[in-house]
């Protein structure tokens, strides 16, 4: 069914209130639909632009109401959030006299106090409620000119910059873990018994400090290419549930006991065997030494063999771990490029994309 | 008073140097970072300068050159906060200033505009650091916690009807409401001025704050003192610059070089000497900005010098 009752859209600036002003003049103006964002081909009654008391309002907020109000010139300026910023007088003055300087159509302006979501004391929405209906009782005051349609304009410099970035990324993204496998391959196959928690645990921080480093590559690239548009990251699976966790080789070591203990006591065999043989004299001296050379000989290979089992175990896991780190980063690259396409997409259709300008990001320039 | 950071390298210089060219690098050297206090209107400018100078930074005023810039925005970063941030031709801090006001529910104000910070890092990678410039003025600048104010936050628990209409005010102007919060639960906990003014400064993020600066600081004091020992190599010449050149290639200076470079790397790599070196000389290879190959270069050399000096014997690379 088709809604038919007026509109009244609640623009602003992000975090402004603009959410909880809406919300709270739904519950009050029931015969009115209370939007944040039009559709196609909507146009409202009236406009609330607001502005949060925290500072004075900024060109980019005018922006927003330029943009809200193109159609209609029943608006009400609420400076929202007096409950938490005792200052709001100031600031309602000065934004007065701002917007009034911007535009000569906004000298006019009523200018409400509002708490919708307070944190401190009750709420205060009740006289931009009043303002409203005062304003809405009165004739239509749309100014006379046709209603603009922002014509949706093509992705042509956007879209493959995005595609050139999904290669670049996913290119350095594999670059470096082949960088990290090798570096993690050749520290595991050095390993020393003692060594081997502290290169696993040392293997996790250097993994997750590569995944933090692509990560801030991949939102500087990002930031760059959509210049500034409020892009928020999708949630990704979290990082650990792509890495393999280390655990020692145990069963392996009982077999390499048996046969450790078989090898040093079958050399010690021959070697009592051959010497009791040469100096028959000597057998109970030869028989004892023979005996204690076989045990540590056990010992000695009982231990290099769990050694390299370890470096075998290491190196598998590794190749696993960064395995694991590049589908990682890769979901990730997918996720979030994915989602910027959508958000960019959405600008363009809201016909946002002209007021888009590039910015560098400090964040990756060269600190030179 | 605090050590002068390049103090070995100077008492290294007393020795080689003649007066005026020690007089200009000890100049160089000892030149103070400014700090320049940037920000949309309303962003709390003033108070985060007084916040600044109270902490015993040198604050340029409006219209002065800076060193670096604190960078003040408020709740969220709008698009001029952006652009100013990526036009900085400085080493600029980021701060969400007024991180008192962020809200009163949950785990706290101070928790929320945390959890803000690193949102907006995340959607737009600038760094950014969350700062109550009210509470930290109280906790920086003695003439606010004076004993007027820290009786009435002594009554404000107990009998808040007893305070007079302009206590009220100051309390309000001075602290807000989350700083009273946190003045008078100390205060009734038995805490000294002392003390109060370090739970202040604690909450209000004033020390992670300075840390950056300090961060952002380190670069510019290891690219000062490249420059200045540049500017010394000229006077290396001849018979009469052999002492400079000694001076230049000894290890008062390397050491300070590998010092400021770690302070502006923010990290020293490995304990062990010989593979920090290593870890270095890789770095430096790597595909790095200038000045961290600069950094990572100067470190290596350093603990290779180190190295060498506690017994380390090289050899040959298989």
């Amino acid at each position: 069914m088709i809604d038919s009752r007026p509109i009244i859209l609640v623009a602003g600036a992000p975090l402004s209130g603009v959410t909880s002003v809406a919300g709270a003049l739904a519950d009050r103006l029931k015969r009115h639909r209370v939007l944040e964002r039009l559709g196609p081909g909507e146009r409202p009654a009236a406009v609330v632009f607001v502005v949060s008391a925290a500072a004075p309002l900024t060109e980019s907020d005018a922006a927003v109401l330029d943009i809200a109000a193109a159609n209609t010139d029943a608006v009400v300026a609420a400076v929202s959030k007096i409950d938490v910023h005792r200052t709001w007088p100031q600031v309602l003055d000065t934004n007065r006299a701002l917007l009034a300087r911007h535009a000569a159509r906004y000298a006019g302006l009523a200018w409400v106090p509002v708490a919708a979501d307070p944190h401190i004391g009750p709420a205060r929405v009740d006289r931009l409620a009043e303002q409203l209906r005062a304003l809405l009782s009165q004739p239509a005051r749309s100014p006379q000119k046709p209603l603009r349609i922002n014509p949706v304009r093509p992705q042509i410099p956007v879209r493959p910059q995005m595609q050139q970035m999904r290669i670049q990324m996913s290119a350095q993204a594999r670059t470096v873990c082949l960088a990290l496998r090798t570096d993690l391959r050749d520290e595991a196959a050095e390993v020393n018994r003692h060594e081997v928690d502290e290169f696993s645990s040392g293997v996790r921080r250097r993994v997750v400090a590569v995944a933090a480093e692509l990560e801030a590559a991949l939102t500087g690239r990002l930031t760059h290419l959509t210049g500034g548009l409020q892009l928020s990251a999708p949630p990704c699976p979290p990082l650990d549930s792509y890495l393999p966790r280390w655990c020692r080789p145990r069963p392996e070591n009982r077999l390499t006991v048996a046969l450790s203990a078989g090898f040093g006591l079958g050399i010690s065999l021959t070697v009592s065997r051959v010497l009791a043989d040469i100096a028959p004299d000597w057998t109970p001296a030869v028989t004892g030494g023979a005996l204690v050379a076989g045990v540590v000989l056990t010992g000695w290979v009982i231990r290099t063999r769990g050694l390299a089992a370890q470096r075998t175990a290491l190196d598998r896991w590794v190749i696993e771990v960064t395995a694991g780190l590049r589908a990682a980063m890769e979901d990730d690259l997918a996720t979030r490029l994915s989602a910027a396409e959508f958000a960019l997409a959405a600008a363009a259709a809201a016909g946002e994309t002209a007021a888009l300008r590039r910015f560098p990001n400090p964040a990756w320039s060269d600190r030179t | 008073m605090a050590v002068h950071p390049f103090a070995a390298l100077l008492r290294a210089g007393t020795e080689a140097l003649d007066e005026p060219t020690l007089g200009r690098l000890t100049a160089k050297l000892s030149a103070p970072m400014r700090v320049g206090v940037a920000g949309r209107r309303g962003s709390g400018r003033d108070t985060v300068r007084r916040v600044l100078r109270g902490a015993g930074a040198v604050v340029a005023e409006p219209g002065e050159p800076a060193d670096i810039d604190v960078y003040l925005c408020v709740e969220t970063l709008t698009r001029e906060d952006i652009d100013a941030l990526a036009a900085a031709p400085r080493p600029a801090v980021a701060v969400l200033n007024k991180a008192d006001l962020s809200g009163f529910r949950g785990a706290g104000p101070m928790a929320m505009a945390a959890e803000r910070c690193r949102g907006l890092e995340r959607d737009t990678g600038v760094p950014i650091l969350p700062l109550a410039g009210l509470l930290a003025v109280a906790a920086c600048d003695p003439a606010v916690l004076d004993p007027p104010l820290v009786e009435a936050l002594r009554t404000v628990l107990v009998e808040p009807v007893r305070l007079s209409p302009p206590i009220r005010r100051r309390m309000l102007a001075e602290l807000d409401f989350f700083g009273i919060a946190i003045a008078a639960e100390a205060v009734c906990g038995g805490a000294d001025h002392a003390e109060l003014a370090a739970r202040l400064r604690g909450v209000s993020g004033l020390p992670a704050v300075l840390e950056a600066i300090g961060r952002a600081g380190a670069s510019l004091r290891y690219r000062r003192l490249i420059a200045a020992l540049a500017g010394l190599a000229g006077h290396a010449v001849g018979r009469r610059g052999i002492p400079v050149a000694e001076f230049l290639a000894g290890d008062a200076v390397v050491q300070a070089r590998m010092h400021a470079a770690t302070d502006a790397m923010a990290d020293s790599g490995p304990a062990d000497l010989l593979r920090r070196a290593i870890h270095w000389q890789r770095y430096a290879r790597g595909p790095v900005s200038v000045l961290e190959r600069d950094c990572a270069t100067d470190i290596a050399r350093g603990a290779l010098r180190l190295w060498s000096e506690a017994g380390g014997i090289p050899e040959p690379v298989r």
